[in-house]
Formats: C-alpha cells, sequence, structure tokens
C-alpha cells in the first residue's frame, strides 16, 4: 500500500483530504505543522509528501526546503497545495523543490493524476 | 475616486486662498486709511504751522502799529510813525491772507469775521488818532486812545488770536493722536490676523498630513485584507466543495441517486459562490491598483488552442459547435498570457453560457493600427444577442442582462466583462461589443501584439548591434559608466537599462550575449525581473550576472544566475566573468598560430579565463593541419612566420570546405602597408596591434569575431 503524508493546519481539509485518500486505497499519515511534517517523513519515508504552503512553527516553503537538502529525505517528492493560484505562487513552490502544485479547492482527480506522476 | 479627493482638496485650498486674500486685503486698506490719515495729520500740521505764523505776523503787525501811534500820540515825532504806516501797508495783504487760511483752516475760520471786525476797529481807531494827532488836536488823540482802550479792542483781539492759535495746535495733535492710536489699532488687528492664519493653515495641515496618513493606512489595511481574504474565504469553501464530493462519491458507491444529486448541486453552488468570490476579489485588486502586468513572449495558438479547450464542455453542455478560425501571420505576442487567457476564457464562457444549439468562433487577426501591430480577437456567437440600450451598460460592474434567461440560475458573476475590459486596457488594448437581438453578439478584444509600459515607448527605437552586446540593467549609473569603461576600447556594445521593465524589452530587441542586474533596484524587484528573464523561452539562455549591495552568495534564488557580485565588485573579476559568460555556448576551441613561444605562451594567458580547449601552433603549415584535425573555434594569427606564413596560411585556410568561415583575429607587429591591409580585411575578422593588446581585449575581439560569423 502507498504511504502519503498530508501535512495541513485546517482540521478540516485535514480530515476530509485524508479520508478520501484512504478511500481510494493508499494509507495516510498526517502532520499539522512543517517541523512535524519533516520528522514524520524521516520517521516514515512516506511514498509522496503533500504539503499545504501556510502553516504554522514552520511554513510548507521552508519545510520542503529542508526535506530537498536531507540526503535522507532528498528523493521523496513533494507536492505543494496552496490557495493562491498567482503564477508567482506556483514558481515559488517549485523553487523550493516542489515536484508539483495544486490550487485548492482540490480537484481531487487531478491530485490523483499527480500524486501518480510524481512517484515515476 | 482619485478626481474627486483632487477637487475635494482644491475647494479646501480655495476656502483658505479666498481667507487669506480677504486678510491681506482687510491689512491693505487699513494701511492705506492709516496712511491717508497720517497724510492729512501731516498736511494739518503744516498748514498749523503756517497758520500760527501768519497769526503771529498779524499780531506783530496790529501791536507795531499801536505801539508805534501811541509813540507819536506820546512824543509829537512822526518818526515813530514809520512802523505804523508799514504795520497799516501790510495789514490789508495779512487780512486777505487769513481769510483764504480761514477758508480750508476751521481755527481761523470761525474766528475770521470777529478778527476782521475787531483788526478793522482798531486799525480806524488807530488812524483817526494819528490823523488828530496831525493836526494838533492831541487831547482829542488822547481821548480816542483812551475809549479805544476801554474799548479793550487790542486786547480781545489778542485774545482771540491767541485762541486761535490753541485752537490751531489742539487739533493738530488731536488727529495726531488719533492716527497714532488707529495706527497701532491697525497694526493689532494684522498680527491676529496673521497668527489666526497661521493657527488655521497648521491645522490644516495637521488634518491633511492625518487624513493622508488614514488614506495610507486604510490603502495598507485594504491590501493586507485582499490577500488574507484570498486565503480565508478559499479554507471553509475547500471544505464545502470537498466534504460534498467525498459524499458525492459513497453516494454512488451506495447508488443512493437523489443524495447524489442534491450533493451535486451544493457542490456546484460552492463552485459558484468561490467564482464570486473571486471575480470579487479581483475586482477589488484592479480598482485598487494592485494588478501589475507580467509581461512573457507566447505562443499565440497555443494559447486559444489551451482557452477552447477549456471552454468545449460547457459549449458542448448546451449544444454548441465552437472552431478557431486564425489569420495567417498571427504567431507569437509579448504581453500577459495570464490577464489575456482570462479575458478569453470570459468572452468564450459567456458566448458558451449564452448561446443554445448555436456556433461560437473564435477569430484572430492581425491588424497595424498606426505603426503598432495589435492582435484582434472576436468572439463571435449566434446568441439571442443583447438590445442597443443594455450594450454600454454591460461593461458595468455587477450589471446583468434583464433579458438573459440565465439571471437568477447562478451561472454568472456580473463582473466578468467589467474585468475583462479593465485587464485589455491595461494591456493598452480595449473591449467591444456588436450585437443586435435575434443576429448574436461579437464581443471583441483588440491588444498590442507587443506590450509597451509606456517609457520605452518614447525612447529611440533600439537597433541590434553587430558587435557582442552586454546589456546593464541598474538604477546606479555609477555601475553603467564603470562597465562602459572596462569596454571602452573593445569591439563590444554595451547597452543601459534603468529600470527591470525597460531591461527585459531591450533584452528582446537586442539580443545580448550576457546580462547584468542589480537585484536591489528601486521600483522593481531585481529577484522578480531575473525570473521573468528565466521563464521568458527567448531570453532564458542570456547568462545572467547579479550585482548586489548585500551579500546574497547563497540566496536560494540567485541559482537561477550565472553568477553572483557583491558591490562594490572586483572591475577585472567582473570584466572577465562577463566576458566568460559572453562567450559560453559559443565556440569552444581556439588556435594559437605564432612562431614564438613566448608570443603563444601571452595570448594563451589572455584566453584562458575562457575556459576554452586552446591549440598552439608554431607556423601557417602546422596550423593548416590542426585546423583540418580539430576545426578551432577561432584562430589567432600571427603574420611573420616561417615556412608557411600568415598571409599564405590565411589564403590556404579559405581555399579549404571546413576553414572557409573560420573567424581569424591578426594579431601583429609588422608594418602593414595598404595593400596587405586590403587582402587581411578580406579574409581576417579583425586586425590588432599586438603591442597595444592589453588585458581581456583579445577576449572581445575574439567575441566580436564570432558574432561576426554568426
Amino acid at each position: 500500500m502507498t504511504t502519503l503524508l498530508l501535512v495541513e493546519d485546517n482540521a478540516m481539509n485535514l480530515d476530509m483530504l485524508s479520508r478520501r485518500l484512504q478511500r481510494k486505497g493508499f494509507d495516510v499519515l498526517t502532520a499539522l505543522d512543517g517541523e512535524q511534517a519533516i520528522q514524520m517523513t524521516q520517521q516514515h519515508k512516506p511514498a509522496v509528501v503533500l504539503m499545504d504552503m501556510s502553516l504554522p512553527v514552520l511554513d510548507g516553503w521552508e519545510a520542503t526546503r529542508r526535506l530537498k537538502a536531507d540526503p535522507a529525505t532528498r528523493h521523496i517528492p513533494v507536492i505543494a497545495l496552496t490557495a493562491h493560484a498567482l503564477p508567482a505562487e506556483r514558481e515559488r513552490a517549485l523553487e523550493a523543490g516542489c515536484a508539483a502544485f495544486e490550487t485548492k479547492p482540490i480537484d481531487f482527480p487531478k491530485l490523483l493524476a499527480a500524486i501518480e506522476s510524481v512517484q515515476r | 475616486m482619485r478626481t474627486w479627493t483632487t477637487h475635494l482638496r482644491s475647494l479646501d485650498e480655495m476656502f483658505y486662498i479666498l481667507i487669506g486674500a480677504l486678510a491681506l486685503l482687510l491689512g491693505v486698506g487699513a494701511v492705506y486709511l492709516n496712511w491717508e490719515k497720517g497724510r492729512q495729520a501731516d498736511l494739518l500740521a503744516r498748514q498749523n504751522r503756517r497758520a500760527v505764523s501768519v497769526i503771529r505776523q498779524f499780531q506783530l503787525t496790529i501791536s507795531g502799529a499801536e505801539s508805534g501811534s501811541r509813540a507819536f500820540l506820546l512824543t509829537g515825532d512822526a518818526a515813530f510813525l514809520t512802523p505804523y504806516t508799514r504795520a497799516m501797508e501790510s495789514l490789508d495783504g495779512q487780512l486777505t491772507q487769513l481769510s483764504e487760511m480761514g477758508a480750508t483752516h476751521s481755527p481761523i475760520g470761525v474766528r475770521f469775521p470777529e478778527i476782521q471786525r475787531l483788526a478793522t476797529a482798531k486799525t480806524n481807531e488807530l488812524t483817526a488818532a494819528v490823523q488828530a494827532g496831525w493836526l494838533g488836536e492831541w487831547d482829542f488823540a488822547t481821548e480816542l486812545v483812551e475809549a479805544g482802550r476801554q474799548l479793550d479792542t487790542a486786547n480781545k483781539l489778542q485774545e482771540l488770536i491767541a485762541e486761535a492759535e490753541l485752537a490751531t495746535l489742539t487739533e493738530g495733535e488731536i488727529l495726531t493722536q488719533q492716527t497714532l492710536s488707529s495706527m497701532k489699532m491697525a497694526a493689532l488687528l494684522a498680527v491676529l490676523c496673521c497668527i489666526g492664519l497661521f493657527i488655521l493653515f497648521a491645522v490644516e495641515n495637521q488634518r491633511v498630513a492625518a487624513r493622508r496618513r488614514a488614506a495610507e493606512h486604510a490603502s495598507a489595511v485594504k491590501s493586507a485584507f485582499l490577500a488574507s481574504m484570498s486565503h480565508e474565504l478559499r479554507t471553509p469553501l475547500n471544505a464545502v466543495i470537498g466534504y460534498s464530493q467525498m459524499l458525492q462519491e459513497e453516494a454512488e458507491a451506495a447508488n443512493r441517486l437523489t443524495d447524489f444529486q442534491d450533493l451535486q448541486k451544493i457542490e456546484t453552488a460552492g463552485k459558484h459562490l468561490l467564482e464570486l468570490i473571486n471575480s470579487i476579489l479581483e475586482m477589488s485588486k484592479i480598482e485598487a491598483g494592485k494588478v501589475e502586468v507580467h509581461t512573457s513572449v507566447f505562443d499565440v495558438p497555443e494559447l486559444l488552442g489551451e482557452v477552447v479547450e477549456l471552454v468545449r464542455p460547457t459549449a458542448a453542455k448546451n449544444g454548441n459547435a465552437l472552431e478557431i478560425a486564425l489569420a495567417p501571420g498571427v504567431k507569437l505576442m509579448f504581453s500577459d498570457v495570464v490577464k489575456l487567457r482570462q479575458c478569453l476564457l470570459n468572452l468564450l464562457s459567456n458566448a458558451a453560457k449564452f448561446t443554445q444549439n448555436g456556433k461560437i468562433i473564435l477569430r484572430v487577426e492581425r491588424i497595424v493600427e498606426g505603426q503598432r501591430p495589435f492582435l484582434r480577437f472576436d468572439v463571435v456567437d449566434t446568441g439571442p444577442g443583447i438590445a442597443p440600450g443594455e450594450i454600454e451598460r454591460l461593461f458595468e460592474p455587477f450589471h446583468q442582462l434583464e433579458s438573459t434567461p440565465i439571471r437568477g440560475k447562478g451561472q454568472g458573476t456580473g463582473l466578468g466583462l467589467a474585468i475583462t475590459r479593465r485587464l485589455t486596457r491595461m494591456l493598452g488594448g480595449d473591449t467591444f461589443v456588436q450585437s443586435e437581438p435575434g443576429s448574436g453578439s461579437t464581443f471583441t478584444i483588440s491588444v498590442p501584439e507587443e506590450f509597451s509600459p509606456g517609457a520605452l515607448q518614447a525612447a529611440v527605437p533600439l537597433q541590434p548591434s553587430e558587435k557582442p552586446t552586454i546589456l546593464v540593467i541598474d538604477d546606479d549609473t555609477a555601475i553603467h559608466g564603470l562597465i562602459r569603461r572596462l569596454f571602452e576600447k573593445h569591439p563590444v556594445e554595451v547597452a543601459v537599462a534603468r529600470n527591470g521593465e525597460d531591461g527585459i524589452q531591450m533584452a528582446r530587441i537586442l539580443n545580448p550575449r550576457v546580462i547584468t542586474l542589480d537585484v536591489v533596484m528601486e521600483g522593481a524587484d531585481g529577484w522578480e525581473i531575473l525570473h521573468r528573464l528565466k521563464r521568458d523561452p527567448h531570453l532564458a539562455r542570456i547568462p545572467v550576472i547579479l550585482l548586489s549591495i548585500l551579500d546574497n552568495h547563497g540566496d536560494p534564488r540567485g541559482f537561477l544566475a550565472e553568477e553572483v557580485f557583491t558591490k562594490p565588485v572586483d572591475v577585472d573579476r567582473l570584466a572577465s566573468a562577463i566576458l566568460r559568460h559572453a562567450a559560453a555556448g559559443r565556440a569552444q576551441s581556439a588556435l594559437i598560430v605564432d612562431d614564438s613561444s613566448e608570443a603563444r605562451e601571452i595570448l594563451r594567458k589572455q584566453l584562458q579565463s575562457l575556459g576554452w580547449t586552446i591549440h598552439e601552433a608554431a607556423d601557417g603549415a602546422e596550423a593548416l593541419e590542426r585546423c583540418e584535425a580539430v576545426h578551432p573555434g577561432v584562430v589567432v594569427l600571427d603574420l611573420m612566420m616561417p615556412n608557411v606564413d600568415g598571409f599564405e596560411f590565411l589564403s590556404r585556410l579559405r581555399n579549404t570546405e571546413s576553414g572557409r568561415a573560420t573567424p581569424v583575429i591578426v594579431v601583429t607587429a609588422m608594418e602593414l602597408d595598404s595593400t596587405q591591409r586590403q587582402r587581411l580585411k578580406q579574409q581576417a575578422a579583425a586586425i590588432v596591434d599586438k603591442a597595444s593588446l592589453r588585458g581581456n581585449e583579445l577576449i572581445s575581439q575574439v567575441l566580436a569575431a564570432l558574432e561576426v560569423s554568426r
């Protein structure tokens, strides 16, 4: 079973998205902030990290940068989830090392396709 | 909005200018009046002095006449009559003088008749006494004098004269006093006015400053609000849409069709709400001047394909055919692709929504208006059309057509066309509509093929140079001068742009070999410019050297640049970095041909910072062999060599297939005659004097030679 780490500080979004992903057959781990995200990634080595970008403690950009700087987690693809659809936001996420970028509200089939494609 | 505030401010200013003018007028009036009064007082004082002297003169005359006559009567000596006679002669004149003065001078005027009567009485009495004396009737004369004394004419006259004198002096004094006190009053009034005005101005200034601070604060608050709103509003909606989708999946799996349909309605409503929020935020951003144009080069047919595919589902749902009609010559565009895409989507989705079982055509043409080419996008539909009265109101925010069947079905925001028109205007174009009820509508967007932000529009049209060009994007003119001086004697063009926006445009026109970019420019974020340079497919390959006041080594954003320098820069390092990057991706090797190994060593050192493979040959024969073997990108050639010399080498090289176009730079210490020079000019890219070759110049020569041979 594919393990995903979902990083999201909004409880409803976290609940909803994790349940939908579970229903699609994923094993979903969750983290509520950037620091937890790094810990969980290092500990469980998920196949893909789904990262909200505006997070408390440590934001998604910084967390992604740190994951990409760590040889142990560098290979794990990160998909950025943000509420901002601006092109600059996309650039910023990709620059931080994200492999893909999805805008909220999440288009679920698109997200599934992105999870599929970043693993290849 | 702006014109209104300007208007209000000017009203305020008018009010204060009016008050100021009034106070000034009052002040000037008061000063004038006082000055006039003072002038009168001065006039009066002079009159008074004259009046007093005339009166005194008159008094002297009278008393002279009296004492003269008395002495004659007492002594009988006619010699005493002289003052009497003189007095009698001048008296008439003096009386006339007094009477004239009395006309304008009241203290004398009121008393003159009495003075005249008394003076006449006195002279008559004196004359009678003197005549009696002449006739020897001394007793009668003495009697007359006595009687005159009893009449006391002289005393009365004296009294009157003294009174007149006093009155004159007093009137003058009173007037002077009055003038002084009213002058004081006027001065006090003026000072009070000034203080009052000053306080008014100070208070008004405070008010203006406070208003400005409040406006700035409000603008900042609004920006922050807009930024956070887009996040705050989307997050709960995200949950609404997400949960409804999730429940739809469950309902579908459990075959609960009614639930599924209801949940679908929740999702549709949620998405519509999201669309509304996005439009309102967008509109507010445009109104607040927070929307910026981000230019890039993009492929128009590609964009059209993209937007048509996005609209196709909606069009198909309403039974509409959707077509693109692309005129020849429409290919690339330099503008804001995101905004243009949004505008086209807006018009196309409107057409797809409002047309039933019809046809929608997206027609694109290139039109030259004046000097500038425009791209014209027509969205033609066979929908219901729009009544003439409705057409202009279409572009007003929140306006939806009364007559449309769509209204109330939750499909539009009423902002789409207003946003489209504003965005196309930002791009230097406009949005129009042509329509008739029953025969469909044509919505048109016309946008310049090449966006120009005004500043560059007026500038001299730029021409790409034949020399390799270095583009300096920096707001610091010292850097412009520095880099120009570095390459002063080199066959290299240095172009400068004072801001990022111009820089990007100039880069597009000049196609520079290398760009230096200041990342801490005023009014523009150099990082943003760097991004845009690197995102643009036509510019991305141009090496960028960052110059920064701050130490930005290690800044993750810097990875897009080829090199980072911190100001103040080491000029030699900067020069060689510029040349190295300018040469990057060009030739990768050079052949140095010289019979002296020392000379070869010197030339090799000059070229080594390029990081190329450097081949060497000691004479023309060897050089030809090497050329066949390694195909050098450029040849640096000495002329005076044993066996096959430089001239011979060049002729033979030009006759080989591979060597025909290889750029050759002749580096020589030889004095050339005009025939030789002419011959070399045809065969070599440049002729350089060996003795004057310094520093990086050889690299510049190499770059220039490569540029020409392109």
